[in-house]
């Protein structure tokens, strides 16, 4: 065993949320909005990330730590309080419940997990929406599942490439 | 699969603490008692302004690639491209100074109609160009971050206005950014009145970027297609005057009491860049009456004043005796 077995690296698994938080919350582009006006394909970085991380040290990514970014992005995104700590604390939670199983899952399945979370995820934000009455257009809301999952057979080598090659533990 | 995850290593035999369940379970409720409070109170606006304050920096990183693009794109911009944009500039500019020109002596000429009327509702306005910094992710909330905060005077309900109609308002402050829920936002309504017929209603947001829903203007109601829709002043919140919207479509259902009316903001919500936030304040009457008594003394040197104003500058402003507010109706 390594010198350093009993330090923890886990500067990347930060930087990686980081990103995928800069990336939820960058403005789309002109030429996106004159393509698609009012819908976003925008997939659901936080999920992807958060899911990785999960499965893959859930000892370092707990719940607790899911919520406290899904509250940032609710300071950031400017909605209700709590609104998107519920939706990504259930996804995270479902990740950490069966690690061992989901680890052990072809690309594929977990891409559909993914796909499953993701609906979870923006039911409970149309529920949350509905409830506090701003709710306008509930097909909208389910858009972002295609790309979600679409984007899981990329990010997961990516991420996975990460963790090993820098160590992260 | 030999690498593919670590150990657990540093996965306790006996876990110390609650069980992810708990914990999980804890967290849910906790966030929808946050849910609950920020929906229903104002409790939770000073933390939601420290917190907007402290990511702050994120956001302005969320923004960067998209300002630099916008430099690089500027920077590359061609010498010819440059000169035909100002020569259109140039045009425009010229268009508007003949408007404004207009603009001016029939502002006059409204003054003195509302001094003879002795009315009070004169707006001083002073604004500020903000740069909207982010957008929210989901098309169903309609926020936009601009980069100016308490730091510059922004406030909570401050109206905000591009170059062509009202944007929206203020909903949250933070040091040096604010958010700004926009007119298309499915939670916000703004009073207005159809500019041509004084109709008075409110148009409420639906989520969609073009369309505003007047719910409440009665069928037999004088509004056609193609009416603009200005800010009505009620409410408190926008100053009144502002174009907000076109009406769109009217359907007119005789069974119903109201007619169904849309309209499309004048206000250029999807693309907008650069928005104006607005500082209004009603002019009391004495203030407005000390302003047109320095205007009259302006204009007429030889009054039985003008030894006295002329001395002293700084007494017009404050001038509110009932001889001076009486002078104006003598004026011609």
């Amino acid at each position: 065993m390594t010198e350093n077995h009993h330090e923890t690296r886990q500067w990347p698994l930060w930087a990686s949320v980081l990103v995928a938080m800069l990336l939820t919350l960058t403005p789309s582009p002109d030429w996106y909005n004159a393509l698609f006006p009012g819908i976003t394909l925008r997939p659901n970085w936080l999920l992807l990330v958060s899911f990785y991380w999960a499965i893959a040290l859930p000892q370092s990514f707990s719940v607790g730590r899911a919520w406290i970014l899904g509250i940032l992005l609710d300071i950031t995104s400017g909605g209700l309080f709590g609104r998107h700590a519920i939706s990504l604390v259930v996804s995270v939670w479902v990740a950490q419940k069966f690690y061992l199983q989901l680890r052990q899952f072809p690309l594929g399945q977990q891409a559909f997990v993914i796909s499953l979370l993701c609906v979870l995820q923006q039911l409970i934000l149309l529920w949350i929406d509905g409830a506090t009455g701003i709710l306008s257009q509930p097909i909208q809301y389910f858009v972002p599942v295609l790309t979600t999952t679409a984007l899981w057979p990329l990010c997961f080598p990516l991420l996975r490439k990460l963790r090993i090659t820098l160590h992260v533990r | 699969m030999a690498t593919a995850y670590p150990h657990n290593d540093n996965k306790p035999l006996f876990p110390r603490g609650l069980s992810l369940n708990a914990r999980a379970i804890l967290l849910c409720l906790l966030s929808a008692i946050l849910v609950g409070v920020d929906q229903r109170t104002d409790q939770l606006q000073p933390l939601r302004r420290v917190l907007s304050t402290a990511t702050y920096p994120v956001g302005v990183l969320a923004v960067l690639p998209s300002t630099t693009w916008q430099w690089l794109t500027g920077a590359v911009t061609t010498r010819e491209s440059l000169q035909e944009e100002n020569e259109q500039l140039k045009r425009q500019l010229l268009l508007q100074n003949s408007r404004l020109q207009r603009m001016d002596v029939m502002s006059e000429e409204n003054r003195r109609l509302r001094e003879l009327l002795k009315s009070s509702t004169r707006v001083q306005s002073d604004v500020l160009v903000a740069e909207i910094m982010g957008v929210d992710m989901d098309p169903y909330r309609h926020v936009v971050t601009l980069n100016k905060g308490l730091a510059h005077k922004v406030f909570e309900g401050q109206p905000l206005l591009d170059a062509h109609g009202v944007l929206g308002q203020i909903e949250t402050t933070a040091a040096m950014s604010s958010q700004a829920v926009l007119i298309t936002d499915a939670n916000h309504a703004v009073p207005i009145s159809v500019n041509r017929s004084g109709v008075r209603s409110v148009a409420y947001g639906t989520g969609h970027a073009e369309v505003l829903n007047l719910p409440h203007i009665p069928n037999h109601s004088d509004v056609k297609e193609g009416d603009l829709l200005v800010t009505s002043g009620l409410g408190g919140v926008f100053p009144a005057g502002y174009p907000v919207a076109i009406i769109t479509s009217i359907t007119r259902d005789l069974g119903q009491p109201f007619a169904d009316i849309k309209a499309t903001p004048t206000a250029q919500i999807p693309e907008t860049r650069h928005a104006l936030l607005v500082w209004h304040k009603l002019l009391d009457d004495a203030s407005i009456l000390s302003a047109t008594d320095n205007a009259a003394d302006n204009t007429n040197p030889d009054g039985d004043k003008s030894g006295e104003s002329g001395a002293e500058p700084a007494d017009g402003e404050t001038a509110t005796t009932p001889e001076a507010a009486s002078k104006p109706l003598g004026q011609p």
